[in-house]
C-alpha cells in the first residue's frame, strides 16, 4: 500500500485519515502504521484516536488548531517513506473457547441451518489466524477479520437483554467475543474464561488494532480450571510473535 | 462528607470525560455540558477541573456533614438549601448539617452541582464519569456517601455571580461541519437535512439524541468507521441520531454532520418535545 491517505477535518478537534471505503487487510495495515506514525510524532498535541477499517481519528488537545494539526501531519507525510523505516511486529494471542453447553446458545441453530455438524463448525472457527482490525462496540471489543463464510449467520432477528462477558459470537461474515456483559444481536457459539478488558492495567484492552488471534477448543472442565487461574491471576495468555 | 438522601431520577458523577483510551473501545463520557461544567469549576475558583455531580429532570437531595461552598450551574432546577430558596451560577456558602434539595427542572435539561475543592470518588481509566460499562453502579443511589477534597475558598468575593445565556435554552441554531459521509448525499438531500426545523426527542439520552420531525431522506450503511461525541448519524430508516458523551467510539451509520462543541452543549439542554425548533447550520 503505497498510496497515502487522505487527511480531513472531523469537528472541532478531530483530524480523519480515510482510505478508500473497503474492508481490505492491506489498507488497514497501511493505515494502522500511518495511525501509529503519527501518534507518535505527535503524541503532545494528541489526547486519544480511533482506528476502523479503512478510517482512523485523531483527537488534538482543546487548545491545539486543527489547521495547523493538519499542516504537521501533512508535512510529516512528506518526508516519511513510512513502510521501510516503520515495521511494526504483531502478536499472536492463542484464545481458548469452550464450544459446548451451557455457552454455546445457537451453535446448533447454525450447525442445523448450514447442515453441518456442530464439531466441523468448531473445527472451522479454530482454523484461521483472525487479525484484530480494531477495538469498538464496548471496551475491549475485537472486530476481527477472515472467518469462513461456510459459517456465516445472520444477525439474531431480536437481540438478547443480556449477553454474557466472554461470549464469541457470529454476525453475518463477522465473529467477535463479547468484552463486557452487554446487550446483543450476535449468535452465541461459545464462551472464553479471558478477562479481555481489565481497567486495573496500563492498557485494559487485551488486543489492540493489528493483533492477531487464533481460537483454541477447550472442554468445560479446562474452561473452570482457566476461569479459576484468571481469577487468582496465575493465568497468562499464550502468546507469540506474529511476522 | 456528603450523603444521598435521595438520589434523582438520573444522577451522576461527570468531569471531561476519558479522552485517551478510545482506540480500545472506551467511550468519552463527561459532562454533557462541558460549557456547564467547566463553569462550575470556574465559580470555585478552581485551578484545575474537578469532578461535579450532574443531574436530569429532578435532582438528588444532599446532606452536608461539613461547612463548604457550592455551586449550581446549567439547566436550572427548583432548589431549596434547608429549605430556603437559592440562586443560580453563583458560589453558595453552606453550613454544616445542611440538606440541598434539587428538585424539578424548569429550564434546560442536565444541572450541575460543584463543591469546592471537587468531588474525589474513584478513578477509572483517568476520569471520574460515570458510564455504565466500566461501574456497576452507574449513578447515586440513597445511602451513598460522597467525599471532596478539603480546600479553602480563595476568593472572598463569593458573589460573582454569572448570567446564565437563556437563549440556548429554547431556540436553537447548531453549527455543524459536513461530517465524513455528508457527500453520499445528493444536493436535494443536503438541502433537506439543513432546512429543517427539528425537536428533540423524549427518548434521548446520554449516549445518543433522537431528532424529531426529520425530513424524508436517508442513508446508506457504512463500513464501521470511527464516530464522536457531536457525530450526526442518518440511517437508512431516515432516524437522525446525534452521538453524546456516553456513545460508542465507532459506527456504522452514515455521518452526514459533525457539531461544534458549543453546539453540542446547547443541543444537551435543548427543551425536549415538539415546539421547540433546532436547526443545523453549516459552517
Amino acid at each position: 500500500m503505497k498510496k497515502k491517505p487522505t487527511i480531513s477535518q472531523f469537528g472541532d478537534h478531530g483530524i480523519l485519515l480515510r482510505y478508500p471505503e473497503k474492508i481490505d487487510h492491506k489498507i488497514h495495515k497501511a493505515l494502522t502504521q500511518y495511525t501509529h506514525f503519527l501518534c507518535n510524532s505527535f503524541s503532545e498535541i494528541i489526547d486519544g484516536f480511533t482506528i476502523a477499517y479503512h478510517e482512523s481519528a485523531f483527537y488534538l488537545k482543546p487548545d491545539v488548531s486543527v489547521d495547523i494539526a493538519i499542516e504537521l501531519f501533512v508535512r510529516k507525510f512528506n518526508e516519511a517513506n513510512l513502510l521501510e523505516e516503520f515495521k511494526e511486529s504483531s502478536t499472536l494471542y492463542i484464545v481458548p473457547v469452550c464450544y459446548e453447553a451451557p455457552f454455546a446458545l445457537d451453535i446448533d441453530e447454525i450447525a442445523q441451518s448450514k447442515n453441518i455438524s456442530v464439531s466441523k463448525i468448531i473445527k472451522i472457527h479454530t482454523k484461521p489466524i483472525y487479525p484484530v482490525y480494531f477495538i469498538g462496540f464496548l471496551p475491549g471489543f475485537p472486530y476481527l477479520g477472515g472467518m469462513s463464510k461456510k459459517i456465516s449467520h445472520p444477525r439474531k432477528a431480536s437481540p438478547r437483554v443480556k449477553v454474557s462477558s466472554g461470549s464469541v459470537g457470529i454476525a453475518g461474515t463477522q465473529t467477535g467475543i463479547y468484552s463486557s456483559e452487554s446487550p446483543g444481536g450476535w449468535n452465541i457459539i461459545g464462551r472464553s474464561p479471558l478477562n479481555f478488558f481489565n481497567t486495573e492495567i496500563k492498557n485494559p484492552s487485551l488486543f489492540k488494532a493489528g493483533d492477531h488471534i487464533r481460537f483454541e477448543s477447550i472442554d468445560y472442565a479446562t474452561y473452570k480450571n482457566i476461569e479459576e487461574e484468571v481469577k487468582s491471576g496465575s493465568y497468562s495468555i499464550q502468546k507469540k510473535t506474529y511476522k | 462528607m456528603i450523603e444521598v438522601i435521595h438520589p434523582g431520577i438520573h444522577s451522576t458523577i461527570q468531569d471531561a470525560g476519558r479522552l485517551s483510551y478510545r482506540e480500545q473501545g472506551v467511550p468519552v463520557s463527561g459532562a454533557m455540558d462541558q460549557h456547564a461544567y467547566i463553569l462550575a469549576n470556574h465559580l470555585l475558583q478552581h485551578e484545575e477541573l474537578a469532578p461535579v455531580i450532574e443531574f436530569t429532570i429532578n435532582g438528588p437531595t444532599l446532606y452536608f456533614y461539613a461547612e463548604t461552598f457550592i455551586v449550581l450551574t446549567g439547566a436550572e432546577f427548583h432548589c431549596k438549601l434547608n429549605g430556603k430558596i437559592i440562586s443560580h451560577a453563583s458560589p453558595i456558602y453552606v453550613p454544616a448539617e445542611s440538606t440541598l434539595e434539587i428538585g424539578h427542572v424548569f429550564k434546560g435539561n442536565y444541572g450541575y452541582l460543584g463543591i469546592l475543592g471537587g468531588f474525589s470518588t474513584e478513578k477509572i481509566l483517568n476520569s471520574s464519569s460515570f458510564h455504565p460499562i466500566l461501574l456497576p453502579q452507574a449513578k447515586l443511589f440513597k445511602g451513598m456517601h460522597l467525599v471532596y477534597v478539603k480546600t479553602k475558598f480563595k476568593d472572598t468575593n463569593f458573589n460573582a455571580r454569572v448570567i446564565p445565556v437563556h437563549d440556548k435554552f429554547c431556540r436553537t441554531k447548531m453549527d455543524v461541519y459536513p461530517g465524513p459521509d455528508f457527500n453520499l448525499l445528493s444536493k436535494e438531500q443536503k438541502e433537506k437535512l439543513l432546512n429543517q426545523k427539528y425537536f428533540v426527542d423524549p427518548s434521548s439520552n446520554r449516549m445518543a439524541i433522537q431528532m424529531g420531525n426529520t425530513p424524508e431522506i436517508s442513508a446508506p450503511e457504512i463500513i464501521t468507521a470511527p464516530v464522536q461525541p457531536g457525530t450526526v448519524q442518518l440511517t437508512p430508516s431516515g432516524q437522525l441520531i446525534v452521538l453524546m458523551r456516553d456513545a460508542q467510539t465507532t459506527g456504522g451509520y452514515s455521518r452526514v454532520l459533525q457539531l461544534t462543541d458549543y453546539a453540542m452543549n446547547s443541543l444537551s439542554q435543548c427543551e425536549i418535545g415538539e415546539g421547540y425548533e433546532a436547526t443545523f447550520h453549516l459552517i
